[in-house]
């Protein structure tokens, strides 16, 4: 928590609310701003802010047309033609063009691109320009609702050589889109400011956003009472009801089906064996590492208690020393004096966690002194956020992490369970469970796809790839000065163009 | 809490002060400022039945039903409310599965799906709608459904066909015998199992009884009976704020029916509420109302804490009646705006009605219907998977909530089917 004399400090540069700039507040900034490469919900909302796709969600959560105008569907409806809105510029001045949906589908494509959105154009087999503004695309097997999957964004070809794109491009701060605002600065005091989109395909309420990166979510709720931001993207469950009595705050609950988790990198051992990871996972005490963060459900499995897809029969892990105990005996390690060994030394592991994560250091604290406690040898270190998608997205170089997954409202957990899965950075592999998430994905009756995923519950639980934590609520703050705020389930910021706000 | 206060009223029970202050407000003669400055009314009330009121404060609606009396009384016309809306809710779900599977790819020729759509229908009245899927139904290839659907024509089905071999035929006269008798017992040892588990190709479709929420409306409007005599059980714990208005709404609205639930009551209106909802679905204009109605409450709770007795301040704080009759004005206030076609201001309105420091309970500021209600807006804004967010919280304590859930889950799935899923870090 900040001292009173660095939060009079703050307030002094934040100042009361000036003008048209709707402040609002991130736990981490951004690291990159380039949809092919978005890993976190931070860089996904500005995403929302700065870039557009062909569809998006309306606010009844129904497909609708956004870059594009409109549609035909073939009748084998193994291909369809995608016209483009007229008059769309990019933030540079240069006018969209089909050949701008053809690059990204090829660069998402590419293997080089290593993109991490690759997944979400998989089912396109081919994409050709076929106008100035007229996009053909064929895929893979028919298509009932193309359009519902024609979300990711798109980017300006004529910034890009070829159809690679780098993660390091200059792009990733120099973004340039379609979107209701174009990213104007980056500021000194880890700040980003957009500005309006004159020539955006809607009226743009708000003249002005600065996202501001403040980790310390108490931290966020004192400016928001003070009116030194104008929005907090997520509110933790412990600042809800102080904020609730405020009567010029307003919280939106918006739905991001996020879970907290453990996970172990099943590429190395010992945790490549399932009676390892059990037994830490007997080893912990979920209630009292949740109690700091607030209020929130336990979970036995990658889906949140509400989701059609867990599966009510899955018990929790217990939480039990004897039983963790006979776990890692049957892993072949004994109790010592200085706690469980085998022939090779010592149990040891790695925490690892994301250092901007609220509540991280208290929690890995916490659990490195339950795993200390029965006999595991446990070191912590927290990386920044560099540090994290190289050491884990990229390198896997980890033991034991915690981390956070938010899902939109169909929960595909297929990135993270499945052996090919895009962010399945634990190497978790089961025929089983590939089985299970591939018929899920190809299905098309209701029912069995809430069968296969609540099995694949059951397996994955069984499994211990990761040990799952808990669900909290999502709540967003905005001041009662902005009106016509509605928010995105997942995305946040889709309908932000209608926003308004008075002085 | 309840509890706790009653504790109280018993120890400031013979020493009331005289309430000081000259700040009074039309609301001093509501059920909250009866008991903060009348204290005496609301000791004589719960003396009466400690557990009942205990347990209605709290929103267990089933316990509170159980005692009997007035509180008994006023916890049937809330649980009769409860399932009228959850069955509003089944029809709408079974409504948009239809119309959405049948668009998306037509209807699976196998299954019974519209036997359930169409008594969902004929439930809410929508006999045409009704009449159509039965027709849809007899021509299923699957004997239980096709039978029942040429036997049935009405859901008033005679008790002959209680011993029926054909259990969906069976289940209905079981529902309609149910209407007549009250006894729901056989319906609710059933309740958290599906009707009929359908097979098709290499898996299952498990179906619940869409009937189940609307008979069990009716068998708590049936046991509602009187209207409470005394006057402050009439009103207390509700949104009519007086005690008139609530008789008045007791009277003209028949229990598990919608009524305006005093949202225009006279007291707001003489504080200057402006209650007009107008013409459109603007969630922005209700919160502007709650915010003003959030000025008027939070001057007048200081102002009565000011001028209450001892006792009446410890029931303002312990059992936090303001609050409380907050949250149910803007349940009322959203009620209004369901049956004007507003759900996204009804949403806005249960929103903020609700207390989040206990956003997954039921608890006294958070009753049962404002889950039901919430869910209920979420689906009829596009929003299926959020409303199964809501009936969450109703699931453990209603059995019949099982059915509504998995139902609107089989929805929320539907729905995603085409979609390619996205996930994120943090």
């Amino acid at each position: 928590m900040k001292s009173p004399m660095i939060l009079g400090l703050v307030l002094l540069v934040a100042g009361p609310a000036t003008g048209a700039a709707l402040r609002y507040a991130e736990d981490l900034a951004p690291g990159i701003v380039n949809p092919l490469f978005t890993t976190s919900m931070s860089e996904a909302r500005v995403n929302e802010l700065v870039f557009d796709g062909l569809f998006t969600d309306d606010e009844d959560l129904a497909s609708t047309p956004a870059l594009a105008a409109d549609w035909d569907l073939s009748e084998d409806r193994k291909s369809m033609t995608v016209h483009l809105r007229e008059g769309v510029y990019w933030q540079d001045g240069t006018a969209l063009s089909a050949k701008d949906v053809v690059f990204t589908v090829q660069a998402m494509k590419d293997p080089a691109t290593l993109s991490s959105e690759a997944g979400r154009v998989g089912w396109i087999k081919k994409v050709e320009a076929t106008g100035d503004l007229q996009v053909q695309f064929t895929f893979e097997q028919v298509e009932v609702a193309p359009q519902d999957k024609l979300f990711f964004k798109i980017l300006p070809a004529h910034l890009f050589n070829g159809s690679v794109v780098r993660r390091g491009d200059a792009f990733r701060t120099q973004p340039i889109g379609t979107g209701p605002y174009k990213l104007v600065s980056y500021n000194e005091d880890n700040s980003i400011t957009f500005a309006r989109n004159r020539d955006f395909r809607d009226t743009v309420g708000v003249q002005e956003l600065v996202m501001r990166e403040l980790s310390d979510k108490s931290y966020q709720a004192k400016l928001m009472l003070y009116e030194s931001l104008e929005a907090l993207i997520r509110v933790l469950p412990r600042d809800l009801a102080v904020l609730q009595n405020n009567r010029k705050v307003e919280l939106y609950p918006y739905q991001t089906n996020s879970w907290w988790y453990l996970g172990f990198n099943m590429a190395r051992a010992p945790f490549n064996e399932l009676n390892i990871r059990q037994g830490i996972a007997q080893m912990i005490d979920v209630p009292t590492l949740l109690a700091p963060v607030g209020t929130g459900e336990l979970l036995s499995g990658p889906y949140v208690k509400s989701s059609p897809f867990y599966n009510h029969e899955v018990p929790l892990v217990e939480n039990d020393g004897f039983l963790a105990g006979g776990s890692l005996e049957e892993a072949g390690y004994r109790l010592g004096p200085s706690g469980w060994e085998n022939d090779d030394g010592p149990l040891t592991l790695t925490l690892t966690a994301p250092r901007m994560m609220e509540d991280a250091q208290e929690i890995i604290i916490n659990l490195q002194s339950q795993l200390q406690q029965n006999g595991i040898t446990v070191a912590v270190e927290f990386l920044d956020e560099a540090e994290w998608k190289a050491r884990i997205w990229r390198n896997q170089d980890f033991d034991l992490l915690l981390s956070q997954w938010s899902f939109d409202r169909n929960e595909d957990v297929r990135d993270q369970f499945h052996s090919k899965g895009a962010r399945n950075f634990g190497g978790y592999a089961s025929e089983t469970v590939d089985s299970l998430l591939d018929r899920a994905r190809e299905s098309s009756d209701p029912y069995e796809k809430k069968m296969l995923l609540r099995e694949s519950h059951r397996v994955i639980h069984d499994d211990h790839p990761m040990v799952f934590l808990w669900t909290l609520d999502s709540y967003a703050a905005v001041n009662t000065r902005v009106s016509h705020v509605v928010v995105h389930p997942f995305y946040f910021f889709t309908y932000v163009p209608t926003w308004r706000m008075t002085k | 809490m309840l509890a706790s206060s009653l504790f109280l009223a018993g120890l400031f029970g013979c020493g009331e002060t005289k309430p000081g202050g000259d700040q009074e407000s039309p609301l001093d003669t509501s059920w909250v400022g009866q008991m903060a400055l009348e204290p005496g009314s609301f000791r004589t009330l719960v003396e009466s039945d400690r557990n009942g009121w205990a347990a209605y404060h709290s929103g267990q609606l089933e316990k509170a039903a159980a005692q009997g009396g007035d509180v008994g009384a006023r916890a049937h016309r809330d649980l009769a409310e409860l399932h009228a809306r959850l069955g509003v809710l089944e029809t709408l779900t079974w409504t948009n599965i239809v119309a959405t599977w049948d668009a998306r790819s037509g209807l699976p020729k196998d299954s019974g799906i519209t036997w359930f759509a169409a008594l969902a229908a004929l439930e809410s009245g929508q006999d045409d709608q009704g009449a159509q899927w039965l027709a849809m139904a007899r021509e299923v290839p699957y004997p239980p459904v096709s039978e029942a659907a040429s036997t049935l024509s009405t859901l008033e089905l005679d008790a002959s066909h209680l011993d029926s071999e054909n259990s969906l035929l069976k289940r209905v006269a079981t529902h309609a015998a149910a209407r007549r008798n009250g006894d729901v017992s056989a319906l609710m040892k059933d309740a958290r199992r599906p009707l009929l588990v359908e097979s098709a190709a290499g898996h299952e479709r498990p179906f619940y009884d869409p009937q189940l929420p609307w008979t069990l409306a009716i068998s708590h409007a049936a046991a509602a009976g009187e209207i409470p005599k005394d006057s402050l059980s009439a009103a207390i714990f509700s949104g009519c704020p007086s005690e008139n208005e609530a008789r008045s709404e007791l009277r003209s609205h028949p229990a598990g029916t919608m009524g305006p639930h005093c949202a225009s009551d006279v007291l707001w209106q003489e504080l200057g509420l402006d209650l007009n909802l107008g013409d459109s679905d603007d969630a922005d204009r209700v919160r502007v109302l709650a915010r003003e109605a959030d000025a008027v409450l939070d001057a007048w709770r200081e102002s009565l804490a000011a001028r209450a007795t001892e006792e009446g301040r410890a029931l303002l704080e312990d059992l936090q009646l303001v609050p409380l009759l907050r949250g149910r004005m803007l349940l009322a206030q959203a009620r209004r705006a369901l049956q004007a076609g507003h759900p996204r201001q009804a949403q806005a309105l249960l929103l903020l009605a609700r207390d989040l420091s206990h956003p997954r309970d039921i608890s006294p500021l958070n009753p049962p219907l404002l889950y039901a209600l919430l869910a209920e807006t979420h689906l009829r804004t596009g929003h299926t998977r959020e409303a199964l967010d809501a009936l969450e919280v109703l699931v453990e304590a209603f059995p019949a909530v099982v059915g509504v859930d998995e139902t609107v889950g089989d929805l929320a799935v539907l729905q995603g089917l085409d979609r390619r899923g996205d996930s994120k870090e943090l």
